[in-house]
């Protein structure tokens, strides 16, 4: 249950996620130091955090700052935004920070599920996730997330996973090359579609696709190649969601967590021209490789 | 604080610091203090075997000459090598 008096439409938990946890707006005192930041591809900060007070404060490139208390069941959130325009970067990077801390493993990937199971699509920042998560969507698919991918750890070894929100956050180009609308206007130019062919219900995680962008020459070919334990390991620690990443009981969990999927889940790396017309090519092979990976299926 | 150098005789130990694990052959590693993770290949694994269970890197270095067919100094060269960036990450201590 996450109360709120900032109106969070987005967030859509699944009925089993049992998270106490009040947001208010208020006023945040920035700390001296940044203990840690994230970057974009273009070196511009997305967002640092540090520990204050026992708590952990959160600062966002478009001045959002918000106060994480000890116990880490009030977020105060200090912006001069609206609602509206808070919404996506609480939903988006805020909460799947403080779900991280409160014991939830939660990375950076879209997924949809195909035949009652998940494929989750990693890359990075702008890699076309989202594009293609819509797109598999589009093609009969099932969105299960945009942009945080929450891990439950699985007694019998097959790990689930579960998005935070329903809908798949689109830039104009992307709606208009799949055919989806542009509507209404969203903060930060991006529209939410398919809010009608999304679940937050955990499934099983059956397969990782690695989104590599290659050169854009359009004589590439689209491949797909396994990826090694190591490297999927490698490529997840880059995107887990942390808000304290020196808290070494943590670390130790997550070190453990992120190895055992690792080991668990198989991965290819899918290289592809990011170009528009190249999608229904590698939707195709992600969509092999979700029936090669079924029950009964011919995994490689 | 600066690590001794790592020599024929130094003796070396995983750090308390470092998580490790093998990932179908492959060690990955997870240094707390820095928060840096750092992976070996298998023949950089093999060697991380030898030198965290030899006495010295020079008895390391006798065990993996059995397997591998290059030259004593060249090897001793390359576990030299590979140890130093090791104890620089803070993954190996010196004793």
């Amino acid at each position: 249950m996450v109360s709120s008096t900032i109106r969070l439409d987005e967030l859509d938990l699944a009925t089993d996620t049992h998270v106490t946890l009040t947001m208010i707006r208020g006023e945040v005192t920035a700390p001296a130091t940044w203990h840690r930041s994230w970057q974009a591809r273009d070196g511009a900060i997305t967002h640092r955090v540090a520990r204050q007070d026992g708590g952990h404060i959160i600062e966002l490139a478009n001045h959002i700052t918000c106060a994480v208390n000890e116990a880490l069941d009030q977020i105060v959130v200090d912006s001069e935004h609206a609602d509206a325009d808070l919404a996506r970067p609480l939903v988006h990077h805020v909460l799947p920070l403080v779900f991280a801390h409160r014991g939830a493993l939660v990375l950076h990937a879209s997924a949809v599920a195909i035949d009652g199971a998940a494929v989750a699509l990693f890359g990075r920042s702008t890699a076309g996730k989202s594009t293609m998560a819509a797109a598999l969507t589009r093609d009969g698919a099932t969105l299960l997330s945009d942009d945080g991918l929450w891990i439950d750890d699985s007694a019998n070894g097959a790990p689930t996973c579960r998005g935070t929100y329903r809908g798949v956050w689109l830039a104009r180009a992307s709606c208009d090359a799949l055919g989806l609308p542009y509507a209404p206007p969203q903060p930060g130019g991006k529209s939410l579609a398919l809010r009608d062919h999304a679940t937050s219900e955990p499934l099983p995680l059956r397969a990782i696709i690695w989104l590599d962008e290659s050169d854009t020459d359009q004589d590439v070919a689209i491949e797909t190649r396994r990826m090694t334990a190591a490297d999927l390991y490698f490529a997840l620690y880059d995107h887990l969601f942390q808000l304290d990443p020196a808290d070494r009981t943590r670390a130790r969990s997550v070190f453990e967590r992120l190895t055992d999927l690792a080991t668990t889940v198989p991965a290819w790396r899918l290289e592809a021209p990011y170009e528009f017309d190249q999608i229904a090519g590698a939707c195709a092979l992600v969509q092999g490789i979700a029936r090669q990976t079924s029950p009964g299926g011919d995994a490689p | 604080m600066i690590p001794p150098p790592v020599t024929l005789a130094s003796c070396l130990r995983p750090s308390d610091d470092a998580l490790s694990r093998e990932l179908d052959g492959q060690l990955v590693f997870l240094q707390l203090e820095t928060e840096a993770y750092f992976g070996l290949d298998a023949i950089g694994t093999r060697m991380w075997e030898c030198l965290t269970s030899a006495e010295s890197v020079a008895a390391a270095v006798g065990v993996l000459e059995q397997e591998f067919e290059v030259g004593r100094a060249e090897l001793e060269r390359d576990v030299i090598e590979l140890a130093t960036d090791l104890v620089e990450r803070r993954l190996l201590v010196v004793e």
